[in-house]
């Protein structure tokens, strides 16, 4: 108590032992210590540790132009629309050529080139910008943006940050509350109380489930067109040799040598040479050139080359349906789909590898859905936050959510009365309570929607001269490709739909039954017929044996893992079932034979490893590429404990796997696999269609009749219901064509509550 | 509450005299409507739209008119709970659902659809428009007075009400929305509050009736009611009608569907804010009654008044009130007694 520790600074310096100001000069240093050791250190460290490259980008496209260039660009970029306003003027004259003279003085004045100008033109002019060197040349204007909230409230943030922290970006998210998915262990993924855990998508439609996308970003595949199958393309002479690209990397705006890695820790930022990397013109240029996409490779590695031109810089704008399906119609309509734009230009050089199987079979395009055809933008029903893009509440599978608690619904335009044309009318609304407006508003997919897809048994593709994975069973028909099922906004965390019938008996079993076996004859007959031909090429193949595990992927469990998965479905998936409203909707159902790693399996499947695109599209070696590709550092990591305890044993517990992740690396010591187990996924997925909307839907005869689409003993209602549902009294009544009935004029049904 | 049910066992006998009950001041105007009235309804019972509790059962006693006749036919279709369409000429969205369990529940549920909806709905779709069904409560009402079986309340009386609301007055036919009595209640639903439902559950209930329709209210301001303060607290405390019905010739337990405009309404706020204030006496007979059950008479008595012009009928603020009140006199007893004490050890020590 002699000498209080805060003495004045007046009195001689003596030593004390708590002298505060040293203390506090300790703990500045040592946090100065730690936030230079976390920025200067972490990074190296971390990018020592998952394997992954960062260095400084650079584009061929991004030029600089003179001034003369620029001008002459700007003139170009508006000739079309100049041209039409200058034409839809003069129309006196009969003359042809007096005509075109008219119309070229019209529209080089000043007047007409106002207002078809794209407005960055007028930006670039003013501001000295002749060269488009990617994010940071927008910043230098968008350094923050107004981002408006649902409420209605402005909060201006940081652009970078706002990007960087989207899906589009990290395609990832941790999300938690709202989040749709559950887990088979019944819990809600990065609920409240849970601890969260990054997570993107489990896609079996690509041989490379989301998590693994490290060991498939950006690949240059040696292919040989138009030649006989070969062992291995790589030993041919440069000269039969094409290259192509391929890797997820393709249609993710992150420009880097990898995924962003970086995100998926807790802590830790992409660098800022990563951030630069970032294709903002792909979403927001008008006159992107997508011939620039495709992989380049430099002294650091291989990565996805930009339109970086300042053709594409001059026609920036909001996104706008075409730039958005610049990616989107990958895996809407499909890269096979007729009027998918962007799989028109696969590029100058390297041209991507076209999947010809559709992931959806959902095309949004003027020719295939009404939404598109009366020039709705996605950004209408999908309204931004930012760069945050919601994808509605509901969701059926593990993809990341930004915005879990945004809607975007039908309803939200078209009210709870949609149906106005009909006659029916009032009829047709009634069936709102129980029937999704995609049921019937989406007749059908695309013939090109795959159902089954075999990644083990690759075929020679001749065209293209690679080996490609085998799609067993393609359509999308009712029944076929496209089946319907309860769903109240729920899914698995395998992207199976969960709901229950409201008027049901209890029967009602969709991840025993409907997901979980295909028992259509003439599916089951198409499959057959393909096993066949797999066999000539695998003589291993056993028909009846593929057939059956293609069909009823359940017969791959044994009897205790059938059980388990009965007990768990029953105990913890009914609630998640039952929760909500539940309506009938269509989905497209796909399965996908991989290779798996059986020490950890569970009732509803085992961790999926991926393939090494070079060492499978080159020899079609299906077994050696998962061997190559589990040894890409990051899957490595995987294997080991620190990422078990961050999140493997987590994604384990959902994934329905007791006892957490059992990090025992698939690749033995003597360099066999013992583990790794060729199977169908234990269900089918089933994923969400909401695009491909058609204004003539299903009649009611397709849902009526007892043949008809719906089998509602399945969907379980009981059977006296499921006679009246399939019975065609009513239907008799209701003449059938009755979307050419013109819309009435006076209200002749009873407004008398 | 006990003195809601007592007219209602009465709504379906003979129109009941009524010497006791006649209407304290009726204006020149007024005063043929409430005599007919009175005479009429013989005080149907209370709250939500005023109907009997109980009405005699159907011939084939008690089952659901919605398994009797067709009934199953029409369900097969109307149970559907998004059964509807927009109107083409109003553009509002017309219900045609009809919640079985809520037509079970309601007072007419031992009617088959074919009772009401006798015509053009054998075959689908119908030809049948609302204007030709010519569906009316009170004829229908009237028309059944003398079955032996069935014993509706006599309507008449709310019609000559109803003639002079502002509802009827200035219902506009050719905006193509016809005012009714289902513009306000709905025939496949009615039934009243039970007479144990708390007051402010029968006031959000009956105001919930108004704003259905009169959306433009919910607003931070309502349109028409800037003069009132707190708008949403009355709005939680007191019915519409308490203000929008005619002040003289109210019946305690018989709401008035002579609803007011604006302009004729009541916006004096003594006639609720005072003792014994006339606008609420109708709904807060029933409040009064249900605190003296729970307080007791004497609690009654003591709080009913004791609050202040302006403020709410709080029973916190009353009880805050009566505190501060005891607590004064306690502090004035408690310095009473100091300087007493003081004093005499003063002269003790002296």
């Amino acid at each position: 108590m002699n000498t209080p520790t805060g003495a004045p600074a007046t009195g001689p310096a003596r030593p004390r032992r708590f002298d505060p100001g040293r203390i506090a000069v300790i703990l500045f240093a040592v946090a100065v210590l730690l936030f230079l050791l976390y920025k200067l250190v972490y990074p190296l460290v971390f990018d020592a540790y998952t394997g992954v490259t960062n260095a400084p980008l650079s584009y061929a496209s991004s030029q600089t132009l003179s001034d003369a260039e620029f001008e002459q660009l700007a003139l170009e970029l508006t000739e079309s629309a100049r041209r039409d306003k200058a034409e839809a003027a003069v129309t006196e004259d009969e003359d042809r050529f007096a005509r075109d003279l008219k119309v070229e003085i019209l529209m080089n004045t000043p007047s007409y080139m106002q207002g078809v100008e794209y407005s960055h033109i007028k930006y670039f002019r003013d501001a000295g910008i002749r060269r488009y060197e990617g994010p940071s040349t927008c910043l230098a204007c968008h350094e923050t943006m107004q981002v408006e909230h649902a409420d209605g409230s402005l909060k201006t943030v940081g652009t970078l940050d706002d990007i960087v922290n989207s899906v589009h970006f990290k395609f990832q998210s941790a999300e938690g509350g709202a989040f749709s998915t559950f887990g088979y262990d019944g819990r809600r993924v990065n609920a409240e109380g849970s601890r969260p855990i990054p997570v993107g998508k489990i896609n079996r439609a690509c041989g490379i489930p989301g998590s693994f996308s490290w060991t498939g970003w950006a690949r240059l595949v040696k292919s040989a067109p138009h030649s006989a199958a070969v062992d291995d393309v790589a030993a041919l002479p440069e000269d039969q040799v094409v290259l192509r690209s391929e890797g997820c990397g393709q249609c993710h705006i992150g420009g880097n040598y990898h995924p962003a890695t970086e995100k998926m820790m807790p802590v830790g930022d992409v660098p800022e040479t990563a951030k630069q990397g970032i294709d903002c013109l792909i979403c927001h240029a008008a006159e992107y050139d997508m011939n620039q996409r495709y992989v380049i490779e430099d002294e650091h590695g291989k990565r996805w080359n930009q339109d970086r031109s300042m053709r594409a810089a001059l026609s920036v704008g909001q996104t706008r349906k075409e730039t958005c399906l610049n990616c989107h119609q990958h895996n809407m309509g499909g890269d096979a789909y007729v009027n998918n734009v962007a799989a028109k230009s696969l590029g100058d050089k390297h041209q991507r590898i076209l999947h010809t199987g559709a992931k959806r079979g959902n095309p949004f395009s003027p020719e295939s859905d009404a939404h598109a055809a009366a020039g709705i933008q996605c950004t209408d029903c999908h309204v931004p936050q930012g760069h945050k893009i919601p994808r509605g509440t509901k969701g059926v599978d593990l993809v990341a959510n930004d915005l879990p608690d945004r809607e975007v619904t039908c309803e939200g335009c078209h009210s709870e009365a949609p149906h106005n044309a009909s006659e029916h009318r009032a009829l047709l609304n009634g069936h709102i309570a129980r029937i999704a407006c995609e049921t019937c508003h989406i007749p059908a997919l695309e013939d090109t929607n795959v159902v089954l897809r075999d990644w083990v048994h690759p075929t020679w593709d001749e065209e293209e001269g690679l080996w490609v994975f085998t799609d067993v069973y393609r359509s999308g028909k009712p029944g076929e490709g496209l089946i319907y099922l309860w769903f109240n906004g729920n899914g698995t965390f395998l992207a199976n739909a969960l709901g229950d019938n409201p008027e049901g008996d209890g029967s009602y079993d969709p991840l025993m039954h409907q997901i979980a076996e295909i028992t259509e004859p003439e599916v089951i007959a198409a499959v057959r017929a393909k096993a066949e031909e797999l066999q000539a090429i695998y003589p291993s193949i056993d028909v009846d044996a593929y057939v059956k595990a293609a069909t009823q992927p359940l017969s791959q469990l044994s009897p205790e893992m059938l059980a388990k998965r009965r007990e768990m479905i029953d105990k913890n998936l009914k609630q998640a079932m039952a929760d909500g409203e539940s309506k009938i909707y269509p989905f497209k159902r796909f399965n996908a034979m991989m290779y798996e790693d059986m020490v950890n399996q569970g009732p509803f499947g085992a961790m999926i490893l991926p393939f090494d695109y070079n060492v499978y599209y080159q020899t079609g070696d299906s077994l050696q590429s998962v061997k190559v590709a589990i040894q890409d550092e990051i899957v490595k990591r995987m294997y080991q404990e620190p990422f078990k305890l961050y999140m493997m044993d987590e994604f384990m517990a959902y994934f329905g796997v007791e006892g957490g992740w059992k990090t025992q690396y698939p690749i033995a010591a003597d360099g066999s696999m013992p583990d790794v187990e060729a199977n169908w996924m234990r269900q089918m997925g089933t994923l969400m269609v909401n695009h491909g909307i058609q204004r003539q839907g299903h009649t009611c005869k397709d849902c009526h009749s007892p043949d008809g689409i719906l089998d509602y003993a399945a969907l379980g209602y009981p059977p006296e219901r499921v006679e009246e549902l399939s019975s065609m009294d009513i239907v008799d009544e209701v003449q059938e064509d009755f979307a050419d009935i013109p819309p009435a004029d006076t209200p002749e049904l009873s407004a008398n509550r | 509450m006990n003195g809601m049910s007592n007219p209602l066992s009465r709504a379906g006998g003979p129109p009941a005299p009524n010497a006791g009950a006649s209407p304290p001041t009726p204006t020149k105007s007024l005063a043929l409507v409430h005599l007919v009235l009175l005479l009429f309804i013989g005080l149907p019972g209370a709250v939500v739209g005023a109907q009997p509790q109980q009405v005699a059962p159907h011939g084939d006693a008690g089952g659901s008119g919605l398994t009797k006749g067709d009934s199953a036919e029409c369900m097969r279709c109307h149970w559907m709970e998004t059964m509807a369409y927009r109107d083409s000429e109003t553009r509002q969205i017309v219900d045609l659902s009809i919640d079985r369990d809520a037509y079970e529940h309601s007072v007419h549920h031992d009617l088959a659809c074919s009772e009401c909806h006798a015509r053009g709905y054998r075959h689908y779709p119908h030809r049948t428009s609302s204007a030709d069904e010519g569906l009316t409560c009170v004829g229908c009402h009237e028309e059944h007075q003398g079955d032996a079986d069935v014993s509706p309340p006599d309507l008449a009386g709310f019609d000559i009400q109803y003639q002079h609301s502002v509802h009827a007055l200035e219902a506009k036919p050719e905006s193509g929305a016809a005012f009714s009595c289902f513009s306000c209640h709905n025939p496949h639903s009615f039934r009243p509050l039970p007479d144990d439902t708390p007051v402010p559950e029968v006031v959000a209930a009956n105001n919930q009736l108004c704003l259905d329709c009169h959306t433009e209210l919910d607003a931070p301001v309502p349109k028409g009611h800037e003069w009132l303060p707190r708008p949403r607290q009355h709005w939680g405390a007191v019915r519409c009608l308490d203000c929008h019905t005619p002040l003289e010739g109210r019946h305690l337990y018989a709401p008035s569907h002579q609803l007011l405009g604006a302009a004729e309404s009541n916006q004096n706020c003594v006639e609720c804010h005072s003792q014994g204030g006339e606008l609420l006496s109708q709904l807060y007979v029933h409040r009064a009654g249900e605190e003296r059950e729970q307080q007791g008479f004497l609690a009654h008595a003591v709080y009913n008044d004791a609050y202040i012009i302006g403020m709410s009928r709080s029973p916190t603020i009353d009880r805050i009130g009566l505190a501060v009140v005891g607590l004064m006199i306690l502090g004035v007893a408690a310095h009473g007694v100091g300087r007493y004490l003081a004093h005499k050890r003063k002269r003790a020590s002296q």
